[in-house]
Formats: structure tokens, sequence, C-alpha cells
């Protein structure tokens, strides 16, 4: 055999594989990103947000703006030696009969004046801070502890139709007993911060919050702001006796770290009515297309874990249309309604879902609301 | 489970399993050998415009005709893939369409760098190409050897790999075994091919071209997560000796394969489920040696199956979970009965195998 240069295939492996080397954990660097969603330290001022739960807009030392991504949120708030006279807190994306309070360290109440805003997912106010002083911040719903039957809403996959997107939050607002929203992925078509902006400019004529979680549209820019704007990907709450969870999927696989979160707020949510809200099915009901994991071991791995953890429905997004079926014995749904490319052919066209759930008996019933 | 079982099928669809092989017909050659700087320039016109004028390598070397056939190739792979893939934009991926346009655009793509690596091949190859196929007569093959998996969501490390591929002429029937030592891990395949049609020669000899039927069943069992599927499969495979494009390409060959899948998901203490899944594959590959015992092949291939030891790729970003992972495998004979092989796979695990192959009925010629 002639010893000359050749195109050997395993050359050409190696290099496609050497260029994907560390794909294997493809959403690291956003768990790493999840765990620093609530921070920030800015002019001496802190906060830190419980669990993560809202993402810190804007921190200085005359304000803080928190996102909030679920329906109660406690901070730990701290000011420095030299303090401002006034200090605007300024939390969005709330419940629209939320309440903010803010205590010290002795459970006394701090003083506050409100700010007048016309937007019902706001509360805004103001207050004297104290210097080297630290305050429990908590938003409240005061239907938090009921265990009666509620309604909340699902929506995934607007992308590029955040122009339009204002018609399905009218439609939203006619559901008057509907708590929330919960946004299971692609909330814009590339990630950037103008459209996780212009998408924030658009919920103000939505009266019930929004809590989300990225799709792999919000992955289309390297310096995924979707951290800064809205929170975690990955996240686990609990309202009126459900628990909502939402994970990462938008590389059509959960991070290992994931699994272990998943784990926990499986085990959390085993005597409740127990959502969990991702945008890349484990599945996709048509096989041919596999708009889903990329790996069908890890397919059957999330499902299975799923059921054995009781959950009482998945929702998931990322296929622009409605499937209604069932995996491991779990009710399922792919709603991807907002507005994205639709799945031709089926008839179904944007759309969203409404969820009446009764905590007590962990049950639900669902129904699809056609926007167009 | 299914590397080394396509592994086993490439080597069949290479040709290495059919009988009284004898030395493809000898193709007219160029009247000489490129000069150093020519044979330099070729290559690096290959690679640039080469990467997006497929056969400007050809044309440098002064290969015109073949230059020609690798562009309309190349051509014709965009076309199919802007097609299949506008298709599937303005459909939204319709669940009537899906399957058609997604093999289009993976046969776009793939004819694509398939050419791409030919036009490469074809200029950097030694005269009459790098190797040429087993000419020789193989009834049995077994293989025997272990994978190594790197996978962050899976416990297996390890799989002990073992199967044969009983060669009767038209027929084949390749079974195989993988399981971790702790056996938790576990994947059965019984594939069964049947060749249809392929070039007709003498007989026993190497077909440059050849198509078969696949029907295959496939059982996997993950204990340690409590799940198991079982797949039924049905697909048309496909090779070429790709000097049938131009006598530079001697030595080396394409691959194809496109079929459905049906697969039924079982969970331990729940209701399973079934599913369908889409087959597409695409590879390159050159034999390597010439004559004796040391000869082989080696092989890269795009494999649109997620079943896999391997999974399908992390595709970071909006391609997220539409890709199936790359696999490369070389086996090479160092004696009359005796070889090696290797192969690895990327997807969502990476996956590296060693194996000893033994042949039974096989001579040299």
């Amino acid at each position: 055999m002639k010893s000359e240069i050749v195109v050997h295939p395993l050359a050409v492996f190696l290099l496609i594989a050497l260029v994907g080397v560390g794909c294997l954990d493809v959403a690291a660097e956003r768990v790493a990103r999840d765990q620093e969603v609530g921070r920030g330290e800015a002019d001496g001022v802190r906060i830190e947000v419980r669990n993560g739960w809202a993402a810190v807009r804007r921190l200085d030392s005359t304000t803080l703006e928190l996102w909030a991504n679920a329906p109660e949120i406690q901070a730990t708030l701290t000011f420095p030696n030299q303090t401002t006279e006034r200090f605007q807190i300024r939390i969005r994306n709330t419940l629209p009969d939320a309440q903010l309070s803010l205590s010290r360290t002795d459970g006394a109440v701090v003083s506050l004046a409100s700010v007048n805003t016309t937007i019902e997912t706001e509360r805004w106010v103001e207050l004297e801070p104290e210097p080297n002083s630290s305050l429990l911040l908590e938003v409240s719903a005061p239907d938090s502890a009921l265990q009666t039957p509620f309604e909340f809403l699902a929506l995934a996959d607007v992308q590029d139709a955040i122009g339009r997107v204002g018609q399905i939050f009218a439609r939203m607002n006619r559901q008057k007993t509907a708590r929330f929203v919960m946004f299971a992925g692609d909330i814009t078509e590339r990630g950037q911060a103008d459209e996780l902006e212009r998408f924030q400019q658009e919920q103000r004529a939505l009266r019930i919050p929004i809590f989300v979680t990225l799709g792999n549209h919000e992955l289309g820019t390297s310096t995924l702001p979707y951290y800064d704007y809205f929170g975690r990907g990955s996240q686990s709450f609990s309202f009126r006796g459900a628990r909502f969870t939402t994970l990462d999927s938008a590389s059509a696989t959960l991070d290992p770290q994931v699994y272990d979160w998943l784990d926990d707020w499986l085990e959390q949510g085993r005597d409740q009515a127990h959502f969990v809200f991702m945008h890349v099915p484990p599945i996709d009901p048509i096989g041919t297309r596999n708009g889903c994991f990329s790996s069908r071991a890890e397919s059957n791995k999330l499902v299975a874990r799923l059921a054995r953890g009781g959950i009482s429905a998945a929702v998931y997004g990322h296929v622009h249309s409605y499937y209604s079926f069932e995996h491991a014995g779990i009710p399922a749904f792919i709603s991807g309604g907002g507005g994205a490319i639709p799945e031709r052919f089926d008839g179904i066209g944007r759309h969203f879902l409404v969820f009446q759930v009764d905590p007590v008996g962990r049950s639900f019933r669902s129904r699809v609301v056609r926007v167009d | 489970m299914v590397a080394p079982a396509l592994g086993l099928a490439l080597c069949s669809t290479a040709g290495i399993g059919d009988a009284d092989l004898a030395p493809p017909p000898a193709l007219p050659r160029p009247p000489c050998e490129p000069s150093a700087v020519r044979k330099g320039l070729s290559i690096g016109a290959a690679l640039l415009p080469g990467v997006v004028v497929h056969g400007a390598g050809h044309w440098v070397a002064g290969q015109p005709q073949t230059a020609r056939r690798l562009l309309l190739l190349e051509g014709s792979s965009i076309a199919a893939a802007f097609v299949s893939l506008a298709g599937l934009v303005t459909t939204g991926a319709s669940r009537y369409v899906v399957a058609p346009l997604a093999l289009g655009a993976l046969g776009g793509a793939g004819l694509f760098t398939t050419t791409w690596l030919s036009d490469l091949y074809g200029v950097a190859a030694p005269a009459g190409g790098t190797g040429r196929p087993l000419d020789s007569t193989r009834r049995l093959r077994i293989q025997t050897g272990l994978r190594a998996v790197r996978d962050p969501l899976f416990e297996t490390r390890w799989l002990i790999a073992h199967g044969f591929e009983l060669d009767a002429g038209s027929i084949r029937i390749s079974p195989e075994l993988q399981v971790s030592p702790d056996a938790r891990h576990r994947r059965l395949a019984f594939l069964f091919d049947r060749r249809l049609s392929g070039e007709r020669t003498d007989p026993g000899r190497h077909p440059r071209w050849q198509v078969d039927a696949r029907f295959g069943v496939r059982d996997f069992k993950e204990g340690n997560e409590g799940f198991g599927t079982t797949t039924a499969e049905l697909a048309l495979r496909g090779r070429i000796d790709l000097e049938l494009l131009g006598p530079t390409l001697a030595g080396a060959f394409g691959s194809a394969e496109l079929g459905y899948a049906r697969e039924w998901h079982r969970f331990r203490d729940l209701p399973g489920y079934s599913w369908d899944a889409l087959l597409g594959r695409i590879g390159f590959g050159v034999y390597l040696g010439h004559r004796g015992d040391l000869r082989g092949q080696s092989t890269v291939a795009y494999d649109h199956r997620r079943d896999t030891v391997a999974g399908g790729l992390h595709l970071p970003g909006l391609p997220a979970g539409y890709a199936g992972y790359l696999e490369h495998r070389t086996e090479f004979n160092f004696h009359r009965n005796w070889g090696v092989a290797i192969d690895l796979a990327y997807g969502s695990a990476f996956v590296g195998g060693l194996y000893l192959l033994f042949n039974f009925g096989r001579g040299t010629s």
C-alpha cells in the first residue's frame, strides 16, 4: 500500500467529533446560569431571591426591579453603610392581587409607600432604607393557602409572532378565573434581548402573570439574555396545593444536574397535583418527525421518572400543533399554539390550554381554546 | 447494539460477504500521475473552493469528466435538500409529509457530503486508490469485542459485544448481543438481509453496486432505569463503488439506507406505548490494501437513528433534537482468517469499540 495522503474516514469522524466535544453536556452552562438567577449586588445593595424565583432586572443604589417567575417570592435585601433617601422596589409579573411586604430581621414590618402603576401585574413601592439593614421581601398571593379548585392556562411557541401575541393575551383575559399562564418555551425567534423585551412589553396587556421556561429558540444567541429577563429554566413551586415544575429541555435533553433537581421536586410533589412543563418533549407522537429528545433511551428514562414520581400531567411545546396522548400512563399534551409557523393540515391553529385543577382530588380537566 | 450491527451491515454492503469474489474490472487510469505540485494544488482546490464547488479538485487535477459528475451530483443534493427543507418549513413539519421531506433533507445533506469527500479522496488518493474490496469468499464471520461508553445520563460504561454474520449468497443473517458486565444493560439484534439487485457480474465477483432489503428485530433492556424497547424495522440499503463515477475514485464507496421502524416501549410497573421511527443512513468509505491478507475498509457515516447506545447528536441551539449520530468503523484483516475492527460513535454519548474478527471460509486471491 502506498503511503500517500488520503481522506481517511477516521480523520473526518475525528474532526467532526472534536468540533463537537463538550456537546455531551450541552446544557451544563445553562444549569450554572439557573443557579445564579435571583442574585445581584450593586452599589453595596445586595439581593438574593429564594430558589431563584425571580430575575433581577435592575439593581442600583436607588432601585430594585425583579421579574417574578413564580406566584410567590421571598428575597433578602441588604443595604450598605450609606444609602439613598428613597429606594424603589418594582416587582413585575406578579399575580394581580399579589401583596408586597418587607420586614426586618426582628419581624417588624417596614413602612412602604405605593407608587402608582396601571399595570395589573406590577407592584411598585418606595421605602426609606436604613443603612446596614437586611430586609425580608415577600410577594404573596392571598389565596396561596387555599386548597380549592383553580384554573391556569398553558401556552408555548410564540417565536416570530410576538407582534400578534396580543390577540392571544386578549383571549386569555376572558378566562376570568385563570390565575396565571405557564409558558413552555420559545418565547422568541432567536432569544435576543430586544425580542425578550418586546414580549414583556406585549405582556403588559395580559392581566395575569406568565411563568416560563425556555425553548430551543431562546438559544439562538450565545449570551442567553433569557436568564436576565425571565429567570430560571428549571424550577419548581407550589400554588394552592398543586406543584408546578419547569424543566429546561431546550437542547432536547436534560442536564444530569436537572435530573437530580427533578428527583427532589418529584418527592416534594408526591402528594400534590403536579404539572411538569418543558419545551422539547421527550417523545413526539409522530416518531418519524422526532421533534423530541435526541436519545430514545433518555426519553424513556425521563418518562419513567415522571410516571414513577406520580405527576398529574406533562405539558410540552416545540411542535406547533396540539396533541393529547399518554406516555407510561401519564397524560401528556403538546401545545405549540403561540403563533409560530403552524403545523399545516391539522386544523388547529393558534390556541392555548385551560386547566382546571382540583388540588384535593389531585385531578384536573383540560380543554383547548382556539384564538383564530 | 445498533452501531456494531450497522458495522456488520457496512461490511456486508461493502461486499465482503459475496461469494467467490474476484477483482473488479480495471478502469482506465489517468494517463500519468500528476506532479507533486499539481497534486498539492488539486488537494487545495478540493478544500477551497471545493468545499462549495464540488469537483474543483478534479478540475485542477485534469479530470473534468469526474469533476462535472461530482458537480452535477452536488447540484442535485442541494436541490433535494433545499426543496425538502422548504417543504418542512412551509408545512410546519406536518405529520402528513414530514417523513419524505426529512428523508429528502437527509439524503441531500448526505449526498452533498459524499461528493465533497469524493472530490477530496480522488485527488489525494494514490493511483489505483487506497485499496480494493476483499477478493475472497467468507461464509461466516464472528465478531467479539468490548465497547466503552461515555454517557452522562446512564451508568453503563462497558458493553461486551458479540455477534456473527452468516452469508448465504443473496441472504445474510446477522444476530448480535451487547451486554454490560452487570447485565443491567442488554441489547439484542437479529438482522436479515436479502439481496434485491446489484450489478450483474461473474458469480461471486464483488458487485460494484447493490441494493438489499433488511428486516430487523431489536430488543433493548435498561435495568437500572426500568425500561426496555423492542423494535421491528424494514429498510432498503444500497452501496456503490464510486469508481463508477470516475477512475480516480477507485477504492472509495458510498452507502445509503432508508426505512421505517416501529418501536414498542415498556416500563417496569408502568403502561408502555409504541411509536414510529424514520431510518436513514448515509456513509462514505474507502477500501484499504490491494492484495494479500492485509486488507480492510474504513467508513464514516451519519445515521438518523436515536435508539442506539450513542443516541442522537446534542446539537446546540436551534436544531436541537433533529439529528442522529455519527459513526466511524475501520476493520482490517491481518491474517487469512483473523482481523480487528474499531468503531467510534458520537451522538448524545461517545462510544468506542474494539473487536476481534474471525472469518470462516475465507481465502485470498
